[in-house]
Formats: C-alpha cells, sequence, structure tokens
C-alpha cells in the first residue's frame, strides 16, 4: 500500500476504537487527567529542543502551530 | 411508599441510565435520572442531560458516605443545624481549591462564633495525597474524605471547587462555582446575609 | 510551542470555574497558578566531527490577575561543524592533477569547490592541471609557458577529455563537507494567554536572528471549550518572515580567495510562511485523553539553502568552457545557475511550498502502575512530493520521592522531494536541484531516558540522554538513499523547573518541612549588582537560584596608558615591529550568568555559576597603514565562558555588621580556540575563557544602620597554573570595592562604588597560528588598571506571593583608564540581575 493509504490507516486505527466510550467523566473524576504527565506536553523546554534538532535534520514540519523561530540549519 | 414500588422505580430508572445515588424519594419527591447511555457513536453525538434536582437551591442537604478524619459515617449534616454552614467540594489537584483554602480558613475562624462553619469534602482518589497536603498547608475547619465520589454524586456537583451556602434551616441557599480572588468579596457578604437570619 | 501546549494542558484537562451568577455554572480554562521559570542546557553531537550545537534555554511564566498569563522565553544556539556540502560518486575522486612547476601529479577531486564561489578564471584553469587535459590540449614543457596545440577539437576538446574522465559510476557516492566555524544564534519569544469564560486566547510574538538568517513571527491561537468540558477545540493562525543572506567565509581554510564576487550579487532573499492549524482535544475517560491536529502550511520565497551544491553534467558544455576560458562570455551567458566550482553549481528549490499534516496525541494514565502512556502519530506531506510518517511514544513511570523515569522512541520515514538526487546526469528542465540528504529518503530511530526528580521546595531537576540514528535504509519500505548519508548524535540535556511563589505557598504558610514557621524577610543589606560573591545566605537548607547579565563596551580612541594615541603611534608601536593595518573601533561583551547557591550550614554557602559568553568586535583600517588584504572585519565570538565554583564562609555576623570569606575556583570551561572565519586564532580579548584553572579568593564586609548601608571588598584572581593549553597565561587581578547604600523605600534601595582593578599583563604567547596585524593579537596590549565608579539601585520584595526576589541593576563608569600597551576606551560596563531565596 502507498504511504498516504498506510497513514489512513494509522490515524484511524488509533482513533476509532477510542471513539465507543459512553462514560461519563464528572468534574471531580479529572484528578489524573491533571496531573503533569498527562498533559499532552508536559516539558515544553525538552519538546522544543527536540523539535529543533528533527527540524534541522528532516523535512517535516511540525503538526501544531510552531514557534518558527530561526534554522540554525546549515 | 411502600418499598416494592421503590424498588420497580428504581429497575426502571436503572434501564435507562445510571440512578445517583443518595437520593431520596423522601427528601427530594423526585427520581433524579441521569442519561449517560450514548446515542449511536459517543462523540460527537454523546448526549449527557441531568435532570437531578437533588442538589440545587432551596433543597434539603442530600446525605451521603463520606469519611471524617475520626470515623467513616454517612454524613447528613443534621448536626449542623442552627448554623450557618459552607459545604465545599475540593481536591489537592484542582489549583483554585487550594487558592480558596486559606481565605476560607479565616473566614471561618473570623466569623465562627456568629454560628457559621465550613466543611471541607475532599475528592482525591488518593486520600493519602490530601493528607499529605494538609500537613503542610493545615486548616482549622473539619475535613471528609469521599474517594469514590459518592459526595459530589449524591449533590451533582457540577465544577471544581464547588461551595454549597446553607442556611441555618439546614437547607441550601446558594451555589457558588469555581473560585477567583474576585470572588471573596461575594463570599463573604453571603455568609454574613445567612448570618442574619 | 510552549505557550499552545500550557493551553491544550490547562483546557483539556482541569475543569474550573468563572464566577458569573450565582448558580450559573459558567466554566473557563485557568490560568497558570503560580509564576514559574524554567532553565534548559542542551548539548547536541554528531558523529565523524559533524556538527555539534550546544543550546540555551530560560522561559519565565507569569499569571496576573486572574485572567492574564504572560510568558517570555529566550534561547541561545551556539554551533560550529562540517556539513555535508555535496555528492558524488567516487569515481570522480583522485584523478592525477599536475602539481604546477613540477612533473609530479597528485590525486585531487576533479569536482572541488572553492569557497567563497570562484570567478570564471578559477573555474577553467582549474581543470586544465589534469593530466587528461594535458594530453589532449596543451604542450607542457617544464617551466616554460603552456603552449596550445593544434588538436582536433581545440580547447573544447580538452574539457571533454576532463568531463569524460567524470563520468559517473553507479558505485558507491560519497559527499564533501565544508566546515562552518562556530555562530550563535539568539531568540527571544513574548507570549500572553488571555481566559475568557468558555474560550482563551493566546498571541505571541519574536525574533530570531543569527549571521545569515534573521526572522520574525507571531502567532494567535483561540481554545473552546464545549459542553461538558470533555472536549475542546482550537484554531491557530501564524505568520513568519525570514531575511536570507550568506555568509561568504564560510568553508574557507588557508588563504583569502579572492572571490569572483563581480559574478554575482551578494544574496539578499526573503520568504513569508503562513500556517493554520486545527485541533480537537476530548477527554475519553478519566484517566484517557485524545487529540488530533491539522495543519497547513504555505511557504513562499527563497526556500534554498544557500550554501549546499549540486553536481549537474552537461548545464555547461566543453564549448562553452572553452569560450568562457577565451573570455568570450561570463558565466551568466551560458547557465542560469549559479557556478561554485567545475560542474558545480547552487542548489535551486522551487519557491512556493505547501505542507500539510495531521497528527493525533494519545494520553493514558494507568492507575495501577501509576504512569502514563503517550502515543503520537503524525503524518505528513507536501507539493515537494515529500511524505513522512512520525511515531512517538513515551512512559512516564513515576516512581518514590517524586522521581519519574521516562523512556522515550521515536521512529521516522520520509519520501525524497522530486528535485533531489545525489548528483545529476543531466540538466532539469524546470532548473529546480538539490542534493542536500534532507529532501531524501530515508528514516530514523531515536531513542531517549529521561530522570526528573521534584523537591518539595519548589523546584525540579531534570536531566537525559537522546540517541539519534539517520540511516537510508531505514526508510519505511525501503528504498532509501544508500548509507553514505549515514550519520547518528547524542543529545545530552539538563533542566531547572523552579516555582517562583513556592517561598510563600498558597495557604499563606511558609514552606513545608524545616521552615515551619512564618518567613518573613529580614531587609538584609544588598550589596551593588557588579560585586561578585557579596551576599550570603545565613540559615541552613536555602536555596538561590539567580541569573545575571553583564554589558560591558569598549568604543573610540586607541589609548596607551593614560594618554590617547594617534593612528600613526599604533602603527608603529602597537604591533612590534610588524606595523599594525588594521585595530578594534568597537568591542561589546555579553555575559549570561546562572547563579546556583545552596546553604548547607548557616555559615556556609555553596555556589555554582557557568556562564554564556558573546562577544563582538568591529575592526577599522588604521590611517596611513598599507593596505591589508580582505580580513573580515566582523570578530565574533560565542560559547560557554568558565564556570566559578565558590564556597563562601561566614566569619563575623552580627545585627550591624557582616563579614564573610570567599574561595573561589575558576573552571576553564571557557574555549581559548575562538576563531576567525579564515581559521587565524582571535585575539586574547576574544576568547571565552583563560584556559587555566584560577583561585579567586574575595573579603567582604557589609555594614548597616537604619536606612543606611556600606561595604567593601578585596578579590583576587590568581592563575593556579603556568601556562593554558596555548602556552601562555592571563595576569592576575585584583580588585578593590567600597559602596555605601541608601534605602529609599521597604522595596527599594540605592547604592554608589567606588572601583579600582589591577589587571596583569598576558604571560608568554599563543603558539598557534593567529594573526598579527592588530594591536589585539598581541600580548603586551592587555591589563592596566583601572578606575570605575558604580551606580546601582536595587528592588527587594519583602513579603507576599513574591517574598524572596529580587532585581537589581548597576552602571560602571570608567573614570580613569591607565593600560598597557594599546588598547580601546572603555566606555562603562552595565550589570542587571534577578535572584530568587527560597
Amino acid at each position: 500500500m502507498n504511504s498516504r493509504t498506510l497513514a489512513a490507516v494509522i490515524l484511524l486505527c488509533l482513533v476509532l476504537p477510542l471513539q465507543g466510550c459512553g462514560i461519563t467523566v464528572k468534574p471531580w473524576q479529572r484528578g489524573n487527567l491533571a496531573k503533569r504527565e498527562m498533559a499532552i506536553s508536559p516539558d515544553p523546554p525538552l519538546r522544543e529542543l527536540r523539535e529543533q534538532v528533527y527540524l534541522s535534520r528532516e523535512a517535516t514540519d511540525g503538526g501544531k502551530g510552531g514557534s518558527a523561530g530561526g534554522c540554525g540549519c546549515n | 411508599m411502600p418499598a416494592v414500588y421503590k424498588k420497580a422505580a428504581r429497575a426502571v430508572a436503572n434501564r435507562f441510565g445510571h440512578v445517583s445515588s443518595g437520593f431520596s424519594f423522601w427528601r427530594s419527591g423526585v427520581a433524579c435520572l441521569r442519561i449517560t447511555k450514548p446515542f449511536g457513536w459517543c462523540f460527537p453525538l454523546m448526549l449527557t442531560a441531568s435532570f437531578c434536582g437533588a442538589a440545587d437551591v432551596d433543597q434539603l442537604l442530600p446525605e451521603c458516605a463520606a469519611l471524617s478524619s475520626t470515623k467513616p459515617e454517612v454524613q447528613d449534616f443534621t448536626g449542623y443545624q442552627g448554623r450557618v454552614l459552607l459545604i465545599d467540594f475540593w481536591a489537592t489537584w484542582c489549583p483554585p481549591c487550594r487558592k480558596s483554602m486559606p481565605f476560607l480558613n479565616s473566614l471561618r475562624n473570623e466569623l465562627g462564633d456568629q454560628g457559621f462553619e465550613v466543611i471541607a469534602v475532599n475528592l482525591d482518589e488518593e486520600t493519602r495525597e490530601a493528607t499529605r497536603y494538609l500537613a503542610s498547608h493545615p486548616v482549622d475547619y473539619p475535613i471528609l474524605f469521599d474517594p469514590r465520589g459518592e459526595c459530589p454524586q449524591a449533590f451533582a456537583v457540577e465544577t471544581m471547587p464547588s461551595s454549597y451556602f446553607v442556611g441555618r434551616k439546614g437547607r441550601i441557599r446558594f451555589v457558588h462555582h469555581g473560585y477567583r480572588e474576585s470572588d471573596r468579596a461575594l463570599i463573604r457578604e453571603k455568609v454574613l446575609s445567612l448570618l442574619e437570619e | 510551542m510552549a505557550v499552545t501546549d500550557r493551553i491544550n494542558n490547562a483546557l483539556a484537562v482541569l475543569t474550573s470555574a468563572a464566577l458569573s451568577l450565582p448558580g450559573l455554572s459558567a466554566k473557563a480554562a485557568l490560568p497558570a497558578s503560580n509564576a514559574s521559570a524554567n532553565f534548559l542546557f542542551g548539548d547536541y553531537r554528531e558523529s565523524d566531527d559533524r556538527m555539534k550545537a550546544q543550546v540555551f534555554h530560560a522561559d519565565v511564566l507569569f499569571p496576573m490577575r486572574e485572567r492574564v498569563d504572560f510568558t517570555f522565553k529566550a534561547n541561545e544556539d551556539v554551533y560550529s561543524g562540517a556539513t555535508p556540502l555535496f555528492s558524488v560518486p567516487n569515481a570522480m575522486r583522485d584523478k592525477p592533477k599536475r602539481i604546477l612547476g613540477t612533473n609530479i601529479y597528485e590525486p585531487a577531486d576533479v569536482v572541488v569547490s572553492a569557497s567563497p564561489v570562484v570567478g570564471t578564471f578559477e573555474v577553467t584553469t582549474s581543470m586544465h592541471g589534469f593530466k587528461s587535459f594535458e594530453d589532449g590540449v596543451f604542450d607542457y614543457i617544464l617551466n616554460t609557458p603552456p603552449a596550445l596545440q593544434t588538436v582536433e577539437g581545440g580547447l573544447a576538446a580538452g574539457y571533454t577529455e576532463v568531463i569524460d574522465e567524470m563520468v559517473p559510476d553507479e558505485g558507491d557516492i560519497s559527499q564533501t563537507f565544508v566546515d562552518h566555524p562556530q555562530e550563535a544564534r539568539k531568540e527571544g519569544v513574548l507570549g500572553l494567554n488571555y481566559y475568557f469564560d468558555d474560550v482563551t486566547l493566546a498571541v505571541s510574538g519574536g525574533v530570531s536572528d543569527e549571521p545569515d538568517y534573521k526572522s520574525s513571527f507571531g502567532s494567535t491561537n483561540v481554545s473552546w471549550e464545549l459542553g461538558d468540558d470533555l472536549t475542546t477545540l482550537n484554531f491557530g493562525y501564524g505568520l513568519t518572515s525570514n531575511e536570507i543572506s550568506r555568509v561568504e567565509s564560510h568553508g574557507s581554510g588557508g588563504d583569502h580567495v579572492h572571490a569572483g564576487d563581480e559574478d554575482y550579487q551578494d544574496l539578499d532573499e526573503d520568504s513569508t510562511y503562513h500556517s493554520f492549524n486545527f485541533g480537537l482535544s476530548r477527554v475519553l475517560t478519566k484517566n484517557t485523553l485524545l487529540q488530533l491536529n491539522a495543519s497547513y502550511t504555505h511557504q513562499r520565497g527563497y526556500l534554498t539553502n544557500p550554501y549546499k551544491l549540486v553536481y549537474v553534467r552537461g548545464e555547461i558544455t566543453p564549448d562553452e568552457y572553452a569560450a568562457l576560458n577565451l573570455q568570450q562570455a561570463i558565466f551568466q551567458d551560458v547557465t542560469d545557475l549559479e557556478v561554485a566550482g567545475v560542474e558545480l553549481f547552487r542548489e535551486v528549490r522551487p519557491d512556493r511550498r505547501n505542507r500539510y499534516a495531521v497528527s493525533t496525541q494519545l494520553r493514558h494514565y494507568f492507575p495501577a502502575l501509576d504512569s502514563s502512556l503517550h502515543l503520537d502519530y503524525r503524518y505528513y506531506w507536501d507539493n515537494w512530493n515529500i511524505d513522512s510518517h512520525t511515531l512517538e511514544t513515551s512512559w512516564y513511570q513515576e516512581l518514590s520521592r517524586g522521581v519519574t523515569v521516562t523512556p522515550y522512541v521515536r521512529y521516522y520515514s520520509q519520501s525524497e522531494a522530486y528535485f533531489y538526487a545525489p548528483y545529476f546526469l543531466a540538466p532539469r528542465s524546470d532548473g529546480y536541484y538539490s542534493s542536500d540528504y534532507r529532501l531524501s529518503a530515508f528514516g530514523a530511530l531515536s531513542t531517549g531516558l529521561n530522570l526528573r526528580k521534584e523537591f518539595d521546595r519548589g523546584f525540579a531537576l531534570q536531566a537525559g540522554i537522546d540517541y539519534r540514528t539517520q540511516k537510508g535504509s531505514l526508510k519505511l519500505g525501503g528504498g532509501g538513499i544508500g548509507d553514505y548519508a549515514d550519520f547518528h548524535s547524542y543529545l545530552l540535556h539538563a533542566s531547572l523547573e523552579l516555582d517562583l511563589e513556592s517561598r510563600f505557598s498558597s495557604s499563606g504558610y511558609s514552606a513545608a518541612g524545616h521552615h515551619g514557621h512564618h518567613v518573613k524577610a529580614s531587609h538584609p543589606v544588598q550589596p551593588p549588582a557588579g560585586l561578585m560573591f557579596g551576599q550570603m545566605m545565613n540559615r541552613a537548607g536555602d536555596l538561590m537560584v539567580g541569573y545575571q547579565y553583564m554589558y560591558g563596551r569598549l568604543d573610540g580612541d586607541m589609548y596607551r596608558g593614560t594618554r590617547k594615541a594617534n593612528d600613526r603611534e599604533v602603527i608603529d608601536q602597537g604591533c612590534r615591529n610588524l606595523g599594525c593595518t588594521n585595530t578594534s573601533r568597537q568591542m561589546e561583551m555579553h555575559m549570561n550568568m546562572l547563579h546556583l547557591m545552596y546553604a548547607p550550614t548557616d555559615w556556609l554557602n555553596l555556589a555554582v555559576m557557568p556562564t554564556l559568553i558573546n562577544k563582538k568586535m568591529r575592526m577599522r583600517s588604521l590611517e596611513g597603514a598599507p593596505d591589508n588584504d580582505s580580513h573580515s572585519n566582523r570578530h565574533d565570538s560565542d560559547g560557554i565562558g568558565d564556570t566559578l565554583l565558590a564556597a563562601l564562609t561566614q566569619l563575623y555576623d552580627s545585627p550591624g555588621h557582616h563579614l564573610h570569606l570567599g574561595l573561589g575556583l575558576s573552571a576553564p570551561t571557557g574555549s581559548i580556540n575562538s576563531k576567525l572565519y579564515d581559521s587565524e586564532l582571535q585575539g586574547y580579548g576574544m576568547q571565552l575563557g583563560s584556559g587555566t584553572w584560577d583561585f579567586i579568593p574575595s573579603l567582604t564586609y557589609t555594614g548597616q544602620a537604619s536606612r543606611w548601608s556600606w561595604g567593601a571588598q578585596i578579590r583576587g584572581t590568581k592563575r593556579l597554573e603556568d601556562e593554558n593549553g596555548q602556552h601562555y597565561r592571563f595576569g592576575d587581578e585584583w580588585q578593590v570595592s567600597t559602596w555605601g547604600g541608601f534605602r529609599i523605600s521597604p522595596w527599594l534601595s540605592a547604592s554608589v562604588r567606588g572601583i579600582f582593578t589591577d589587571r596583569g599583563e598576558i604571560h608568554g604567547e599563543t603558539d598557534r597560528h593567529n594573526s598579527q596585524s592588530t594591536p589585539v593579537d598581541f600580548p603586551e596590549n592587555y591589563g592596566g588598571q583601572f578606575w570605575d565608579l558604580g551606580l546601582g539601585v536595587n528592588l527587594a520584595v519583602p513579603d507576599g506571593a513574591f517574598s524572596g526576589h529580587g532585581l537589581k541593576l548597576e552602571w560602571l563608569e570608567p573614570i580613569r583608564q591607565d593600560n598597557n600597551g594599546y588598547q580601546l576606551d572603555r566606555e562603562g560596563t552595565l550589570y542587571a540581575s534577578w535572584s530568587y531565596h527560597f
């Protein structure tokens, strides 16, 4: 299969099974979600450092809104 | 109401969704029903409707099971009749909850002799997180621990923190959602007005 | 981006409330609860002496008034090393070429680029030494000028012979590397978040600056919480505007090459990016969060790499080479591409790029294990025909005592751009070419491990290491480029996260643990900003984190001793007998220092102070001096400076008087190898460190009575080694300071200080190749005696949420200087510092 089909399959595989939830989360049950480790990005400076390394050696742009600072690419 | 009807009513209610615990036919007079089963896919077609009226303004306090720091027991808050109560639902992972505690503590100490008490119900799923926090940030008012979330369920709590202001006759008079520094004056004013009754 | 992540964190996770009316449940996201700061250091090294970089990051978050957050972030990257310039088959290397003036042949690459870009003459004649050219065209007799033979085809035939020798095999390919001198990139970003009821607005903007690339960017993001706070929508837009130039001397080694820069103009281009993104976050269970994102970026303008080259066969024909040699044509007549060498041209990429990405992030908490799983997948594609898959996963495992260990794995695979090839056997009709391995097809695998410890006092330390390997063979589905472009790298990182309000915890009581009593600042005496080792903490267990910025400037006339020296005198005497050609006209030094101090006992403080330094010097030619060859006019050096380790011991302490002894050690972590682009060593004053271990003792006295304060310090610097790695050492120094201060209000005080500094001369001389044409290159032009006057203000927060913080500012104005040799006039020094004592 080509790249795009593969991508679509992976995305669907990761997303679909999680749709049939049917559970509601009460406001007082959000303690685990509030943990630092459960954030989308628990450590923004480290993530930015890693993204900077990847950006300067790969051809892909970050998927989420970025601070497009400089190149440092060479 | 005969027990058999109560049982049947509960069975029917359960068929359509989760019935919140702690309700009492006698007190509220109406079944508190929450529809939570999904219509098709839960997202985005999820429908959550609440017909609960168990802990609204002018209702009597629901009863629920919570641990006090001294003994486990079902709290019905009847021991506080004649006093103005502020029942505060909080957790250590909720920053505005933590910020509100020193203020509630000082308010309670100031107005305590006029008959004002604060009862904080902690909702951490791991109670030891709360006891650890309280060891370094102690308060003077009583704390109840409800890791299983039965009290907020009974009260139909919608936000964290939530404060329920109870008048001297034992009825809920006011519900305050959340906490910001700017709420302090309002909270104080409400407590004073309830104390004057 | 940090701001977006913080929003996602606050919104997607916490239910909080803004109060509007009684009983109404208006919900919104929360601003951060406490002010906080982060410091991060990263060290990146690639295999085979390729690039290495050091990254310094600091950011701060200030919540204000419960609806607003301010953020500020600063980054500096210092990088140097080799990167691939172009690639050709190995068969084209090592052909016999005559050493001019002899009968000896040595192997040389036919395809060679000199840098900066060469002119017509260099390109055509560089082919002439090859045996095949000579056999075909020139009659070579030793020591006589070559004579043109009459050969069928003539001159063009000679070129044909050489180019035919370059017929690439389908064999191994190899890359030619170019060395980049050390450069620094600096970036600053400001951000603001505003929290409405269901909506949060984030706005940010910043600039990034490096010698050949300047970028300004801004973005805005709106987050909207729906319904039961389980779903959040995100919309963002960002705009980036870049200015691109080329640092001409990149990659030149050895002698200056006088470029045929008349052939091409200096690079001065720009590009603009617009990016849009849309995201959706959903809380699935009380332990699961899912996010979906889609983004689109449109890039327009100069998107080419200004340094990379491509080999294109057939772009210039042998007849055209012949015409160039006979000066019947110039480069622009025969090709649109910029010529950089024999069959070598600068790469050209399209000026438009549309980039798309869709991604998903899953976060799941396992209560039984007390750990979280992160799983991210992204699919990317663009109109350059590149598409890629990225799969990242981390496992955050919480252990006891606030320790978290996090392994990390990332797999990446990309396809190649439609105009990419390692080399080109024929010109492309669209005129786009790139051999940049970053646009080729390959895969990369990264693994990392992180360790983090959170301390009760409101700070956390973290360190970790990542390893990344990039290989053509790792491409998903195969078809990646050969292994000649493979490399790997290590990334080491360490960071400090600090809660800036930890001293005043939210309950109004002092921080946990050993304090146990209400902390009130005791209005300690605050010495001026520029004084080192001036302050001690007198309570066991206390910590202090601080940052100091120093700016020093020299400008204007040259001085010898105490009087001005004119250009003639500098030429004759400033460079021994050699005659100076240039001198400095301006020098600036920026030093950033991080203070970390801990009091293990009431009378002892231990401190570590790493530094990051930027030095810039601008030269001018001296009137009456002979013309010098093209030295770059810009001298810069950037990087880590020497690191200070210190122990401060209290000798006497009473309410009105205090005396302490400082024992400092300076570790030579600062480079003494800073070079100019043409690889000559820079002057002594431009180096980043002393190169030696140095002992720095000090004795400080402070006194205080009601609103007045005063003090004195004597401090010395004694080099502990006779010479550093280059057989010289800086002179010893000592400095005496006295000051007086007045407290204007509980928060604010002012000071006046007198400073005398004696700086010894440099002993010995560097043994490396350095230039010898300006006074800064000679050791006898260093040192002297200096008198300064300092004026300062101190701001200290006595109580409240921000107690323990202090800000200081001091300006040192030079009163008198008595230089050794010839030095530039001193303009002054500025010190600005922040500290947090908790």
